[in-house]
């Protein structure tokens, strides 16, 4: 027992807290950072797509009111004013003619991710032709349909965004959980969960897939994540349970224990953190292994039919490879947010580390 | 541990039965039933009497519960039943479906492993470094790389160019003539391309999860001591540091065996390869309840051995681990 | 060679699109249908059979039958004959080499390259008989047992082992083939159909081929309790069938009816083989020598199965086919071995035939624009394209309240871009249709008809007509119908082949621009055709094949039937439909059915969309190889008649 003096305790500064520090160390690691960044601007885009790139004005102003066309990618009803005076869609000339005091700010990038440019929809742009490769009016070309790739990629985001985290969170938590759980209180309850594991392991997605496309007519992308997420949480949860045997014979938990920490607080305050290493692999890799998942799924044709995405994209690519641009900017996507969610994890998996807390609070 | 042993097999027969009683309910009740595809045109009347005639063949007219209960105590005494489609016994479909796809993933696990292994362990010595960095770019680039791009890829250059490799199938027409050596031979020269296929992509996440590992151990107080003692860095990092990370490998271990036997649906389409990823899917299609019902098993089987299996090994490589602790 | 009629008839359906199992509530439904065509079937024929079974039927002798009834002599015919008779016609519009030499990129390109490699040869020199042609298949076989065909696949393969006495040619007319028939006469009124086979046939055991095989093969198809998936279209006009000898076979039809010759083409199966067999087994699937039988059937056609594997299937020329006795009786089969490989991918097939590990493929739009023009395919292969008569068409569920209107219907095919889908989707390739009958058939239409055209004002004022608006602002049109708001959505149904969605996709965009929500939901075949089937949808893009015959039409259009997934219903069509199918005269029948494409089209009962050619990829050694509107095989001589050149 060391003589701790009054002046000395003043210097002692509060502990931030676990997640704080952690925090503070991931703000170092400058590639984590820069791959948080990368993550970031995807989220910008996805979120701001339409802004960037669409055929629909981003706002507008006919016949007196203001109004927001380009959102009419998200929902009909923006658009139903143009609806009634037959603008079919087309805005540039119809806003021109019909009211001659309109006025519009166009989104960045002039292009529609569901189909080609039409003849005179803009005054500089000739109508979108298929197999095009990259040029100044398709920077990523187009593909065989005759459709824009970097208006499909840039609205595609948000579909890959969503799918790795979404379908990885729930998957992340679930298995988390349950592994948790199982691992830490043994006995009848890891019993238990461990069958439920089983159960779910056992399952083949290719089955729950195609049951749960043929029952529902609308299959939209969030059936697809809800079947991802909820059937990928088995490695997780084993993962978990293995390392919360392993660590829960530890002394520093006994004594926890002994001192009367609750069951919870030790599992996610003490064990978790150190848990977490080996866990975050599957995690990361999940999030963009869901990206595969979606284009294989598109590849053998299961999946919502109407929206863009990157995994359509390389579908066509693999059927017209002489049209390289189909694999490679889609490719460049994948590869950049795949390793941009591992960078990440490896930081957070540095930042956690209880190790590297060496000097303690001060 | 017999006792054990005992209760955890017991538990795993109810786990199977559960699971089986799933996915017969799941099937059962998709829209559509074999004979959606057999009764391709309604303008032959097919007389109620002989859709009931073969929807009796087809164990369509009890309700699946029941129907289920049949299958069961048929499948308890090891008769799987025969396939609608193929008339033959599933079990004989099973089989030879088999052997073809274990052809492709267990070459696949060894290769992963005899690469992933120094990978990981490069890569956690050599963190941070330049030569780090390219070789997990590098692996981060071929993991991006769906498999159906890849296959195209390798189809393209290494069989359609230059002619290295076949096409697609597992064995050359002439196989039949051929002698055994040389039959070996074409199947291992048919295997190449799935093979690679398989293994490039799990190269990133075997060598990264090792390497994740491996510095997390590294990062233990034994190991500071095992360096401050002046051991060598080879020393320490096989000797003391790797057996502490073989535990979430036996994890790892654990869930990819079943997958031994799942197959791929998207290579095994490609190339044609007559394996069991691509029987399922077919057979879900068709409604090929049988086949389906056959396959779930010996996936389900595997995958509670393979797990019993692993919590075994938890116990016998970390003595502190105890199998049934509380 | 076997002739496959009906089959054919599923075949093209089921490249397209499949019909589903009734559900057990249907079965009523069912049962009135067909109660009500018994009842339509007795005033024809006072000896109306239970559909449970043949009814037991004697037979007149053969000296009253043939004495007591008029007598016309059919067409029996071989194929390669007529086939030769009609190449002498057209000329050929370059030598071989020039064709070899050429680029399929033009019509003129493709005519002559047709012409050249479509020839047969002038002398057997220039044949090479001991070829080995590696064709492919999509999926594998299920059953080499003729009475299981089910899928295109077996078509092919089966086919080629199989015996039939009839088939039609390409200008879709019936004949019987010389190889196994030696006389046909029909009686005047088509109740009765007389062949005399040849005596020179025999099946791969050595046992010779009779009548008595025929009559067998129709009974078991007939027997109730055998569970044989698919009858045939027809068979239940048939009365019965009878082998007086060995060698004379009579048919004997309900009704008069002019589709009559179409009912007699049914597989054939060797008596001696399966008659002790079937009775143990009549699923003729399980007991033991039933799967032998699998692997080693005994055939009767050109080809015999030497090998058999789940990703292979080896066929080998037969010997005692055309020799007998020692002598040569029939024509020598073109290829020594024909294997087939199942390839699953397209774009593995294609890369396949580009390397010479396949000798022919079927060819889709894309692969022929942008993938089949370079060296690597031209090396070994060439390409060629003819029309075919299947068409796709938007089907619209009329009971729906979306669809109910025709104005509303007429509005939608004044929706589709037309322009983008055929020129650009499917590259220009494919021909518009304008009706269920094709304009060069006999009963197609006689003056060419206009397509609709892309007019998306029009359509707007036609929906508006229909009362559908925007009322409530919320980018949908919406109408009042039952006192309930409804907004005009809709869900297109569609199996999930790429290039399906595709089209599908780009009619729900322009949709959208005029105020219609239509998702487009892609499913496996299965769950396509049983809600087609249970009229479980509210549209679908889906396409037919032709039958051979145009009554085969009205299971698809008239009220109820099984084949009339969207439920159209007009009174008039019903009865030009009964009328037709009783009418001898061809031209009076043409009359009405053209009647009934008028007003299939006004009414819009589907939006036809267009008819898919067919395109392939041969390679260069293969010759003589023809388009029929079934394409290059199903038909006489089609698959027959293709041969490879000695170097």
């Amino acid at each position: 027992m060391s003589d701790i003096s009054p002046e000395k305790l003043k210097h002692l500064k509060k502990s931030p807290g676990f997640w704080k520090e952690a925090w503070g160390r991931f703000r170092q690691r400058r590639l984590a950072m820069l791959a948080l960044l990368v993550v970031a601007l995807l989220s910008v885009v996805a979120l701001f797509a339409p802004a960037i790139a669409g055929s629909k004005p981003v706002v507008c102003k006919y016949q007196g009111e203001i109004y927001f066309p380009c959102l009419g990618y998200y929902s009909p009803s923006f658009e139903a004013r143009f609806l009634s005076d037959n603008f079919f869609g087309v805005y540039y000339k119809n806003l021109k003619e019909k009211d001659p005091e309109s006025w519009a700010i166009w989104p960045l990038y002039f292009n529609d991710p569901n189909r080609p440019i039409e003849e005179g929809e803009w005054p500089t742009k000739p109508p979108t032709q298929q197999n095009e490769a990259p040029n100044t009016n398709n920077w990523f070309g187009t593909d065989d349909k005759g459709i824009d790739v970097f208006a499909q990629m840039v609205h595609g985001t948000r579909t890959a965004l969503l799918i790795g985290f979404v379908s990885m969170g729930l998957a992340a938590t679930i298995g988390i959980t349950f592994g948790a759980l199982a691992g830490y209180f043994g006995g009848w309850i890891d019993v238990l969960i461990s069958r439920v594991i089983e159960v779910v392991m056992c399952v083949p997605t290719i089955v729950l897939i195609l049951a749960l496309l043929a029952v529902i007519d609308e299959a939209t992308i969030w059936h697809m994540m809800a079947v991802i997420g909820g059937t990928g949480w088995t490695g997780i949860a084993r993962l978990t349970r293995g390392e919360f045997l392993r660590l829960k014979a530890q002394d520093y938990i006994s004594a926890a224990r002994v001192l009367g920490v609750g069951h919870i607080r030790i599992m996610f305050r003490y064990l978790l953190p150190n848990a977490l290493a080996p866990v975050l692999v599957p995690i990361t890799f999940g999030i963009a292994a869901a990206i595969l998942i979606e284009s294989a799924l598109s590849f053998l044709g299961f999946g919502p039919a109407g929206t863009p995405s990157w995994g359509k994209l390389l579908r066509a690519g693999q059927n017209h490879f002489e049209d390289w641009w189909l694999i490679f900017f889609p490719g460049l996507a994948v590869f950049s947010t795949v390793l941009a969610y591992n960078l990440i994890g490896e930081g957070l998996q540095e930042a956690t580390d209880p190790r590297l807390r060496e000097n303690g609070g001060e | 541990m017999f006792t054990y042993l005992v209760r955890r097999i017991a538990i795993g027969g109810l786990t199977l039965i559960l699971i089986t009683f799933l996915i017969f309910g799941l099937i059962r009740n998709m829209p559509g039933t074999p004979l959606t595809l057999d009764l391709l045109d309604p303008d032959v009347d097919v007389s109620p009497e002989r859709i009931a005639q073969l929807e009796a063949a087809y164990g369509l007219d009890k309700p699946w519960p029941l129907a289920y209960v049949h299958w069961l105590g048929n499948a308890a005494t090891g008769d799987l039943g025969k396939s609608f489609k193929q008339k033959i016994p599933v079990a004989q479909v099973i089989l030879d479906r088999l052997g073809p796809t274990l052809l492709l993933s267990i070459p696949s696990l060894i290769l992963t492993y005899i690469f992933s292994i120094p990978l990981g362990l490069l890569s956690s010595a050599r963190a941070g470094k330049l030569d780090e960095r390219i070789q997990s770019t590098i692996l981060y680039m071929l993991y991006s790389l769906p498999s159906f791009v890849a296959a195209l890829f390798l189809q393209l250059y290494l069989a359609v160019r230059w002619e290295w490799f076949p096409l697609y199938g597992m064995t050359s027409n002439n196989y039949d003539e051929m002698s055994s050596l040389e039959q070996t031979w074409d199947l291992m020269w048919h295997a190449t391309l799935p093979v690679i296929c398989y293994t490039y992509g799990s190269l990133a996440y075997y060598s990264r999860f090792i390497r994740a590992n491996l510095q997390e151990v590294l990062r233990q107080d034994f190991i500071r001591t095992a360096r401050a003692k002046g051991l060598s860095p080879f020393n320490v990092m096989w000797h003391h540091a790797f057996r502490n990370t073989l535990i979430p490998l036996v994890t790892m271990i654990g869930l990819t065996l079943p997958a031994l036997v799942s197959g791929s649906v998207i290579i095994e389409g490609v190339f044609s390869w007559p394996g069991m990823g691509r029987e399922l899917l077919q057979s879900i299609s068709e409604r090929d309840y049988p086949t389906v019902m056959g396959i779930t098993l010996v996936y389900s089987v595997l995958t509670l051995v393979s797990q019993l299996l692993a919590d075994i090994f938890y116990a016998v490589v970390d003595p502190r681990v105890r199998i049934d602790s509380k | 060679m076997f002739t496959r009629l009906p089959l054919l008839l599923f075949a093209l359906g089921l490249m397209v699109v499949q019909s589903g199992c009734p559900s057990s509530s249907e079965y009523e439904e069912r049962k009135r249908q067909l109660e009500q065509k018994q009842a339509e079937a007795q005033n024809a024929d006072p000896k109306a059979s239970s559909d449970a079974g043949l009814q037991e039927f004697t037979p007149p002798p053969l000296e009253e039958l043939v004495a007591s009834v008029e007598w016309e002599d059919s067409r029996v015919v071989d194929p390669l004959e007529l086939y030769r008779e009609h190449l002498e016609t057209k000329e050929q519009l370059a030598t071989v080499d020039e064709a070899l030499s050429l680029k399929n990129d033009s019509e003129e390109a493709n005519a002559k390259i047709m012409s050249a490699l479509g020839r047969m040869y002038e002398s057997k020199d220039q044949v090479n008989f001991d070829d080995e042609l590696i064709r492919h298949a999509g999926v594998e076989v299920k059953s080499t047992n003729p009475l299981m065909m089910s899928s295109t696949v077996e078509f092919d393969v089966v086919g080629m082992m199989g015996v039939g006495l009839f088939s039609f040619d390409w200008n879709m007319e019936p004949l019987a083939l010389s190889d196994y028939v030696k006389s046909w006469k029909t009686s005047k009124d088509k109740l009765y159909d007389m062949v005399v086979l040849r005596d020179d046939m025999t099946w791969s055991d050595g046992t010779p081929i009779t009548a008595h095989d025929i009559e067998f093969s129709f009974k078991t198809i007939m027997d109730p309790e055998i569970p044989i998936p698919a009858v045939r279209t027809g068979m239940e006009d048939m009365k019965w069938v009878e082998a007086y000898d060995d060698h004379t076979i009579v048919f004997f039809h309900k009704q008069s009816l002019a589709t009559n010759v179409w009912n007699c083409n049914f597989p054939i199966i060797p008596k001696h083989v399966y008659e002790t067999t079937i009775p143990e087994d009549k699923t003729m699937a399980n007991s033991d020598r039933h799967v032998e039988l699998e692997s080693d059937p005994v055939v009767g056609g050109a080809y015999k199965l030497v090998k058999r594997t789940k990703s292979e299937i080896l066929l080998e020329r037969r010997d005692d086919w055309y020799m007998h006795d020692g002598k040569q009786v029939r024509r020598k089969p073109h290829f020594k071995r024909i294997r087939f490989q199942v390839i699953a991918d397209p774009n593995t097939q294609r890369l396949a035939l580009n390397r010479g590990d396949i000798h022919d493929l079927e060819l889709q739009a894309t692969q022929w624009v942008t993938q089949t023009n370079d060296e690597d395919f031209y090396k070994l292969n060439t390409k060629v394209r003819g029309e075919q008569w299947v068409y796709y068409f938007i089907g619209w569920n009329v009971e729906k309240p979306q669809f109910t209107d025709v104005k509303v219907r007429k509005a939608l095919a004044y929706a589709v871009d037309y322009d983008y889908i055929m020129n650009k989707l499917l590259h220009g390739l494919w021909p518009p249709c304008t009706g269920t009958f094709h304009p060069d058939s006999w009963m197609g239409p006689t003056e060419a008809r206009s397509p609709y055209k892309q007019d998306l004002e029009k359509a707007v004022a036609l929906l508006e007509e229909a009362g559908w608006k925007d009322t409530d602002s919320d980018g949908i049109r919406d109408k009042e119908i039952g006192g309930k708001k409804r907004n005009f959505e809709f869900v297109l149904t569609t199996p999930n082949q790429p290039w399906r969605v595709d089209v599908c996709n780009s009619f729900a965009n322009t949709l959208s621009r005029i105020g219609i929500k239509c998702t487009v939901s892609a499913t496996e075949f299965t769950v396509f055709q049983e809600q087609s089937r249970d009229h479980d949808f509210d549209a679908i893009f889906g396409g037919w094949g032709t039958g051979t015959d145009p009554s085969t039409t009205a299971n698809i259009f008239k009220t109820a039937e099984g084949r009339n997934y969207g439920q159209y219903s007009n009174k008039r069509v019903d009865e030009l439909f009964d009328l037709a199918k009783l009418e001898l005269d061809r031209d009076k029948r043409a009359e009405y059915y053209r009647e009934i494409d008028e007003i299939l089209w006004d009414e819009q009962a589907y939006c036809f969309l267009f008819y898919r050619s067919a395109f392939y990829g041969f390679n260069k050694k293969l010759r003589g190889y023809m388009f029929s509107p079934r394409g290059p095989y199903h038909y006489a001589p089609g698959f027959d008649a293709i041969w490879a050149a000695a170097k």
